[in-house]
């Protein structure tokens, strides 16, 4: 998959909000980002355009580590399956990972056991 | 360490010169002491979230290697952690550019990862890179995240260096 790798330096991050808040504004084109040494590279798809890459650049800038971060949250990815509706749920279902999909299916059963009346 | 010589052919009746013998000398002494290329990095910790694979350092974690047509043995070992036991991580060598595995996932997947730093999961790999033309050949560690993961790579200064290695066999 060509990739392209904008490398910026910025010193405290949190990786998962700042990955939150890139794949929020960039959508597909954001492939993610890494970080080492107050230098964080953001890995964008060979489409992303000029602008795209501006807009990368000024997230991570304006990125603020000391807000509450919500994608920290290792349940934050996992979809409500009940909640899906049906015309969709076969295709969120195909895009899961493995591990979060069972942790989905999971989620799901507990809610459904809560719903149903003992015995 | 010394060249690779290649030596002259001999058929019954040529005489051994001087020559031929250092060529065999040198070319032993190679093969106790082969072509490498070495890496251990422990200038601080590596995060990613990318789900496409891509360098875990292109500077320190790339090796380059001039070999003589033999196989590379590729060597590499750390420790990872993420905040979550659900995360994944996968690792693969670029060789020249190229993902050597070719798999989509690459040559190592690794989860149930430890929590911290200091409780981080070892992964390593070795890898046989045949194939190879002589010449001049890159080595470079990628790695690539499950969806939704967010997943470190331990170099720290006074434990758990990441290593990375390459040599002709």
């Amino acid at each position: 998959m060509p990739v392209q790798h904008i490398p910026i330096t910025r010193q405290a991050i949190d990786p998962a909000r700042l990955d939150a808040e890139l794949r929020a504004a960039l959508g597909a084109v954001c492939l993610g980002l890494s970080a080492h040494a107050g230098r964080v590279t953001v890995h964008l798809s060979a489409e992303a355009t000029p602008e795209q890459i501006a807009r990368a650049e000024a997230i991570v800038r304006a990125h603020d580590p000391a807000l509450p971060a919500p994608a920290n949250d290792p349940d934050a990815s996992i979809p409500d399956l009940l909640s899906t509706e049906p015309d969709t749920l076969e295709a969120q279902v195909a895009a899961l990972d493995e591990q979060i999909f069972r942790r989905a299916v999971s989620r799901a059963f507990q809610q459904l056991q809560r719903r149903l009346p003992p015995g | 360490m010394p060249p690779w010589t290649t030596m002259q052919e001999l058929v019954t009746g040529d005489l051994v010169t001087e020559s031929d013998m250092a060529a065999l000398r040198e070319n032993i002494t190679y093969l106790l002491d082969p072509n490498r290329a070495e890496a251990l990095v422990s200038g601080g910790n590596y995060t990613t979230t990318s789900l496409a694979f891509v360098d875990v350092d292109s500077t320190n974690l790339s090796l380059t290697l001039e070999t003589h047509g033999g196989p590379v043995l590729v060597l590499f070992s750390g420790n990872v952690y993420a905040s979550s036991t659900a995360y994944r991580v996968r690792f693969d060598v670029a060789v020249d550019g190229t993902r050597y595995s070719g798999a989509a996932l690459g040559l190592l997947q690794q989860g149930d990862l430890g929590g911290a730093a200091d409780s981080a999961r070892p992964v390593s790999f070795a890898v046989l890179v045949g194939n190879l033309a002589p010449g001049t050949h890159t080595f470079t560690l990628q790695w690539a995240v499950a969806s939704g993961c967010t997943v470190s790579l331990v170099a720290h200064p006074v434990y758990s260096p990441v290593m990375f290695t390459a040599v002709e066999v």
